[in-house]
């Protein structure tokens, strides 16, 4: 007899029908990031991308989170919004993020994919610290990790 | 310093009638959670249980799995894990991670 074992199922990298997530962030939504190394981290979210994923920027002279994807289902959307509507985001794309194979190390020397990419991060990165100019408050609490501490309880929260 | 982002919870036992146990099906009671509507919260939510490798060792080890149902009307909820938690671990503190986030 063949054993079924249980396994637990990791978050979903199927493309759905209209290859769109199930998008419960609006862009210009400040999220919480809830796995990985950025734990903790208050985000600005930018775009919903296809696979359930997400476009997220810290930005990253705030809080140290680069121009990032997400999995949507690992971020928490909060109540604050960040006013992105005029955010020019063509230059991002998946090839963006792609990997390099890895070489010989030059030391000293940026590959040219990773220039790409800190000029793409910086130039969408102004655009959100220009929303963020007259607001010190919303600056600081992009800067303040969320944590849990004992006697907190989630399922009361309003985020 | 890393942020915490899991409710602690608490391995009950198995999921058991008078005299049989399931042991696939572990009962974890949820810090705060009183009622099976706050129970539901958590459904789907994924949970860790850290263990030493040995006691000689400082070697962790992390056993995943997710919360699959509620149980009863105290708020405890049952859980399924990628193998089942050793029995001794009952009474043990678990971590209750806050994702996956359902909208």
């Amino acid at each position: 007899m063949k054993i079924q074992r249980f396994t637990v199922p990791r978050p979903t990298h199927k493309a759905s029908s209209t290859g769109e997530c199930k998008a419960h962030v609006r862009p210009g939504q400040v999220v919480i990031i809830l796995s990985g190394g950025f734990a903790g981290k208050r985000v600005v979210a930018l775009k919903n991308l296809p696979r359930g994923f997400l476009l997220v920027s810290g930005p990253y002279k705030i809080n140290g989170v680069p121009l990032r994807r997400v999995p949507a289902s690992r971020v928490i959307p909060t109540s604050t919004l960040v006013d992105i509507s005029k955010i020019d985001l063509s230059q991002v794309s998946d090839a963006l993020f792609k990997k390099e194979k890895k070489g010989r190390k030059v030391i000293g020397k940026r590959s040219a994919s990773f220039e790409n990419f800190c000029k793409v991060q910086s130039t969408v990165d102004t655009q959100i610290l220009s929303a963020l100019k007259d607001q010190p408050l919303l600056k600081k609490y992009l800067d303040t990790k969320f944590s849990l501490v004992d006697g907190d309880k989630p399922h009361e929260m309003k985020f | 310093m890393p942020a915490r982002l899991y409710v602690k919870g608490t391995f009950l036992g198995f999921r058991r009638s008078l005299y049989s146990q399931r042991c696939s099906t572990s009962l974890i009671g949820v810090e705060g959670v009183k009622t099976k509507s706050d129970a539901r919260f958590y459904l789907g939510k994924r949970v860790a249980v850290v263990y030493k490798k040995s006691s000689k060792s400082d070697q962790c080890g992390m056993i995943w799995g997710k919360i699959v149902a509620t149980h009863g009307n105290s708020g405890v909820v049952r859980a399924k894990f990628e193998s089942n938690l050793n029995p001794r671990w009952m009474g043990r503190t678990v971590r209750v991670m806050m994702y996956p986030y359902k909208a």
